[in-house]
């Protein structure tokens, strides 16, 4: 980009074309440095991400490789195993999935009951906060016994997991209104449930995406963490084999699969929230 | 000064009292008022003498504890009157809804035909000069294109009675004075029964044929002003002598009201 000036004379013509000029000239500004912008992101994280590796790769030098297998070997770990893993992957998928659904319906359903009605709130908050107290990895053995050895276990502890920081953020965002706008619907005679409807909902969408999102990883870790404890199939049992039968690369592979999933999920819900926060002109950019 | 019709909102000896926290507030004390119909009539007074919680007492936002309220005959116990128009210091708009939404809100709440009272809505929002941002969300709009959108929202049920509580109070003078032109237009061409609460004398005085003072804890009225001033009030008003005098006799009357507290 060159800025050339501009002698007196050539800044001649009328305000329509000065202003077409003035907008293409700031508009190419502003696409140049976006890209900039966009190549400084992607280097950043690169180089975050090479350092990462490199010291994953320096350390594993110190280490035999029957404890810590490096990149590389992890790789081979990903590249033998690959059968096992597509295997194991769509049990956890959908647990993670279901977790992830039944504590979202748990966490806005219950939030939604709290913040309407201060006896549910009095009456449920201390039976919540048990069931975050209690440990929950220790619940699956019992957990077991009730829902067997399938997905039901892993689902309950993942959506138990979940759920409790959507409650909290659902809570607060339908609490949370605009107290102008409340008035305006009491002097509009509006029911509990036009307020709830046509103001709260919408008032509390940024939380309860926020809260989804945390929500998310929770679940991945939630159902991953109850597969490691009482599981024989999905990605968590197939780290405890592997762990068990000393397949250090297996083990690595499966972990970086693990991370990269749980990732996946957050991006999605990312994304999802986007849309809809869009849709609804919700969205606040700090750009 | 023209004649106005039977009155429409009357407060009887009402007083308010109320509990916030550890604090109690005898926010209203004996209040005796009436406004009559198509008359516009301001309340002043410093922040804390009530006025805000007279204008809500009367909406039927907060019950009284003493006395009688009633609008057009009917005693005032819970909101929701349709043939009430609500502004508030903020525009209260939706920022999930565009322009045009949000002005047919009011519609939407009392059950009644969106489609059918679209045209109105467009019609206010020309009246309003919005015309060409009816597609637009708040947040694309100046504080003074907000304020009027809220005018508009106010309108479109054609209520009788505009319950304003200090609407211009966050806009920029400049943007105060136009909108304070705008609202006179607006009233010209669709008169209607308006309470207005102001902090802003001048304000007052321009827009009201009868200005409440009020006095602090607990709030009482200590006056009321009756602004000889025809209508139409246009921008020449401002330079008038009775304009002058009116807002000073009403700062005199709120500068002895700090007078008296120092003694």
């Amino acid at each position: 980009m060159t800025t050339q000036r501009l002698a007196p004379a050539q800044l001649g013509g009328n305000d329509a074309d000065l202003f077409a000029r003035f907008y293409a000239q700031e508009m190419e500004q502003e696409r140049v440095k976006r890209v900039r912008r966009r190549v400084i992101y992607a280097v950043g994280r690169a180089l975050i991400l090479g350092a990462f590796i490199f010291a994953w790769w320096f350390t594993a030098k110190f280490y035999p490789p029957l404890l810590v297998a490096s990149p590389a070997e992890a790789w081979d770990g990903f590249m033998d195993g690959r059968s096992e893993i597509w295997k194991h992957a769509p049990t956890t998928v959908v647990e993670i999935a279901l977790g992830f659904a039944v504590g979202s319906v748990l966490g806005i359903g219950l939030g939604a009951l709290i913040a309407q009605s201060r006896l549910a709130e009095v009456v449920l908050r201390p039976y919540i906060i048990v069931s975050q107290a209690v440990p929950k990895i220790a619940l699956a053995p019992i957990l077991i016994i009730f829902l067997g050895f399938g997905v039901g276990p892993k689902v309950a502890i993942a959506a138990l997991i979940c759920f409790f920081p959507l409650l909290e953020n659902t809570i607060t965002g339908l609490r949370r209104v605009d107290p102008d706008s409340y008035k305006l619907f009491q002097s509009l005679g509006a029911s509990k449930m036009q307020v709830f409807l046509k103001l709260r909902l919408y008032s509390a969408l940024p939380l309860i995406f926020g809260g989804l999102r945390i929500a998310a990883v929770l679940a991945t870790l939630g159902a991953i963490v109850a597969e490691f404890v009482a599981g024989n199939a999905g990605l968590g049992a197939l780290l405890v084999i592997s762990l068990g039968t000393f397949q250090t690369k297996l083990m690595y592979a499966v972990m970086v699969v693990l991370t990269l999933m749980a990732y996946t999920v957050y991006i999605i819900t990312q994304w999802v929230e986007h849309k809809a926060l869009e849709r609804t002109n919700m969205l606040v950019t700090h750009e | 000064m023209e004649k106005q019709g039977s009155p429409v909102i009357s407060c009887e000896d009402v007083h308010k009292f109320y509990l916030a926290g550890d604090r109690s507030v005898y926010a209203l004390k004996s209040i005796n008022l009436e406004v009559r119909e198509r008359e516009f009539v301001s309340i002043v007074g410093k922040s804390g003498c009530g006025k805000s919680t007279l204008l809500a007492c009367i909406a039927g936002l907060l019950p009284v504890s003493h006395g009688e309220i009633r609008v057009a005959g009917d005693k005032v116990t819970k909101p929701g009157r349709r043939d009430f128009g609500l502004v508030f210091q903020t525009s209260a708009l939706l920022r999930w809804r565009t322009t045009l939404d949000n002005v047919l809100l009011p519609v939407e709440m009392f059950g009644m035909s969106k489609k059918e009272y679209e045209p109105r809505a467009r019609d206010l929002l020309k009246l309003v000069e919005l015309e060409g941002f009816e597609n637009r969300y708040p947040n694309q709009l100046s504080g003074g294109m907000q304020q009027r959108a809220a005018i508009a929202r106010a309108l479109i049920h054609d209520p009788k009675v505009l319950l304003m509580d200090e609407p211009f109070g966050a806009l920029d003078a400049q943007t105060r004075e136009s909108m304070n032109l705008e609202l006179m237009k607006i009233w010209e061409i669709t008169p209607k029964t308006v309470l207005f609460v102001t902090h802003d004398l001048q304000e007052a005085a321009f827009l009201s044929h009868r200005v409440v003072v009020m006095s602090a804890r607990p709030g009482t009225i200590q006056e009321i002003v009756e602004i000889p001033i025809p209508h139409p009030r246009t921008r020449e008003v401002l330079y008038s002598d009775a304009f002058l005098q009116t807002t000073r006799r009403l700062r005199e009357l709120l500068s002895a009201q700090a007078d008296a507290k120092k003694e």
